[in-house]
């Protein structure tokens, strides 16, 4: 049974290569579905805004487009311009992150002994929401030169590094045996050509689905971490805008954007995974 | 092979449209590079941060100011009245949601009685013991900040306008008067500003120095709000200090309670949630969310005019206003007084503002 299962994530070498461009779905002609959803969706929005309810498709877009190339007066930065340090901030954190995780993670799936003794711990800190550090990190970094950014740091750091981690942990643990055994047939003696060679290329997709979702969680950290305390990022710029008042279009499209910028990274981890495990069926 | 290379190009070509939109105001920025950095944070970390030299200068409220140059680590640059001389500072406001004559009439009455309380001269060493006591400030922090605020009891329309003529242009506020019903601005002004209570009280001391207005009705409970540790707000602590408060019926602990906040955006809040009655805060975050959010505030009293300055770091090599292209500046928040202060300062210097 678990022969079939192997075959199946396998693919013939002619495919690969084309197959791991062509199902990026972002690159990818929207099917005509999406295309009535969107279509759909400017529908309900345009007679809402005849209601008066919300701000018109047509003064949302071109608020959008002043902030993307003019700017906002008030922070006197375009919105790519103040993303970018949030983005900066998750790259650092999320980046610490996944180099602890996926060796802690390789470790610890591979020595089970170590990894029940480290569960009790892990466990503990797993379910704790990323954003109750904060008051601990102003605490821990209150001598540092720039508190803030060490706490938005350690934010996203424990955002990002549970869902890699156990990614990690879970992956190597459940290497399929038929493969170690079958390298050990092949010649394999060494417990390290085991590791190295076998049980570290096996783990690659799931490492890589362990950094996507990690990513995804570092960004919504970022964004709460922000609200507080924070100087610059989407997220104080979002409670800035609510502080000023009577921006709703600005805050939606700032919102908007932290989702289009959570899906856009989402797709080039797995355009960069592709490139990466080719073998692997996506 | 091919389609690979197309794929390939489509996405260099959406980042390229992405970097080209971002990079063309780059550029724009990078080459007038007239800009003043601003950081948001509260007057106390403002002291801290200047000695440590992570900002250049601050803007904050009275005693702040003074006390940083008191201990020897900033200097007053400029003072705000020099920015724009006698514009209105703090301003005691009032939910406009009931019919609450009787209430505005006592707090205004309060409150002029405060000011001239302040302003009498004989009561000089009392008003400094107050004002230690309120801001918790040394004797020599609060004798210098005094010397930088004016009280008065009621705002000028003209330096009003002023403010929202300015507001709007920098982009802080983005409703008029006009979007909100009103004909114009003066007309709103003359709503937003009622000073039906402070004439008739000074006509009524000016007759008689002892009237009293008739106590509130004692089931009333009002919050009233104010700045923490805001010299501009003392006429709030001396009226409960000398008894004026007792004098209209309000009794703390009994139907007065004191509310200290962080800033005036804060206070506003406060209002937008219906926690306040009645608040002490700055007539540009008053202003600013009267308009952009609609709440129902308006003001009864004015406290102050002037009473902020651009404070740099001692030893600094900034001299003016134009010395601050490139630095950054710390205020209290988006939509403060500060704030409007240091951006006409910009102005004036044809200098801009950008967040940092």
């Amino acid at each position: 049974m678990s022969q079939f299962n192997i075959d199946k994530g396998i693919k013939s070498s002619e495919n690969v290569k084309g197959q791991s461009w062509r199902s990026i779905n972002i690159l990818k002609w929207p099917s005509w579905e999406r295309w009535a959803a969107v279509l759909a969706g400017l529908l309900v929005w345009t007679a809402c805004a005849r209601l008066g309810l919300v701000a018109s498709p047509y003064i949302f877009g071109l608020k959008f487009m002043n902030l993307l190339i003019i700017g906002d007066p008030v922070y006197n930065l375009t919105l790519l311009q103040i993303m970018g340090t949030s983005l900066e901030t998750l790259l650092i954190g999320a980046g610490l992150a996944f180099a602890l995780a996926v060796s802690s993670g390789i470790l610890l799936g591979y020595f089970r002994s170590l990894n029940r003794f480290a569960d009790v711990f892990i466990s503990i800190c797993r379910p704790i929401p990323p954003l109750a550090w904060i008051p601990v990190g102003y605490v821990l970094f209150a001598q540092l030169p720039q508190p803030t950014f060490w706490v938005q740091i350690m934010v996203v750091f424990m955002g990002a590094f549970f869902p890699c981690f156990n990614a990690t942990v879970h992956t190597v643990q459940s290497t399929d045996p038929i493969i170690i055994e079958a390298a050990q047939t092949l010649g394999a003696r060494r417990q390290r050509q085991i590791l190295a060679q076998v049980i570290l290329p096996s783990a690659v997709p799931g490492i890589i689905s362990g950094v996507r979702s990690g990513l995804g969680v570092g960004w919504m950290c970022i964004i709460g971490a922000e609200f507080v305390g924070a100087r610059m990022g989407i997220g104080a710029y979002i409670w800035s805008l609510y502080q000023l008042g009577g921006r709703m279009s600005e805050i939606m499209i700032a919102i908007l954007s932290v989702g289009l910028i959570g899906y856009l990274m989402n797709e080039i981890v797995i355009l960069l995974g592709r490139r990466i495990a080719r073998w692997y069926s996506w | 092979m091919r389609l690979r290379g197309k794929r390939q190009f489509l996405l260099i070509f959406i980042l390229m449209i992405f970097s080209l939109l971002s990079g063309c105001s780059d550029q724009k920025q990078t080459a007038q590079k007239d800009v003043i950095y601003y950081i948001q944070t509260n007057p106390a970390s403002m002291l801290a941060q200047l000695k440590t030299g992570e900002i250049d200068a601050f803007v904050a409220w009275e005693p702040f100011n003074a006390q940083s140059v008191i201990e020897g680590n900033g200097r007053y640059l400029t003072q705000s009245g020099e920015i724009a001389p006698e514009h209105p500072c703090c301003i005691l406001a009032i939910t406009k949601t009931e019919a609450d004559n009787e209430l505005a009439l006592a707090l205004a009455w309060a409150n002029v009685k405060a000011i001239n309380f302040i302003n009498n001269k004989n009561n000089r060493e009392k008003v400094i013991k107050y004002a230690m006591d309120f801001t918790g400030k040394d004797q020599k922090s609060v004798v210098e900040a005094f010397n930088h605020t004016k009280y008065v009891s009621f705002p000028d329309f003209d330096q009003f306008n002023a403010f929202l003529e300015n507001m709007s242009k920098n982009g802080t506020l983005v409703k008029t008067p006009q979007s909100l019903g009103y004909q114009d601005n003066q007309v709103f002004i003359k709503e937003f500003l009622d000073n039906k209570y402070v004439t008739r009280i000074n006509t009524e001391l000016n007759n008689d120095a002892s009237w009293v207005p008739a106590a509130i009705n004692g089931k009333l409970q009002v919050t009233l709000g104010y700045i923490n540790q805001d010299l501009h707000h003392l006429p709030m602590y001396i009226a409960q200090q000398e008894g004026y408060y007792e004098a209209i019926g309000l009794k703390s602990a009994q139907n007065l309670q004191l509310k200290g906040f962080a800033n005036g955006v804060a206070v506003m809040e406060a209002f937008k949630a219906n926690e306040l009655r009645a608040s002490y805060l700055g007539g540009a975050p008053a202003l600013l969310k009267r308009l952009n959010d609609n709440v129902p505030i308006y003001a009864i009293a004015g406290v102050n005019n002037e009473g902020s300055a651009i404070v740099a770091a001692k030893n600094s090599s900034v001299k003016s206003v134009k010395d601050l292209n490139g630095k950054t500046v710390a205020i209290p928040g988006l939509g403060s007084v500060q704030s409007y202060i240091l951006d006409q300062a910009a102005r004036q210097s044809n200098l801009r503002l950008q967040a940092k």
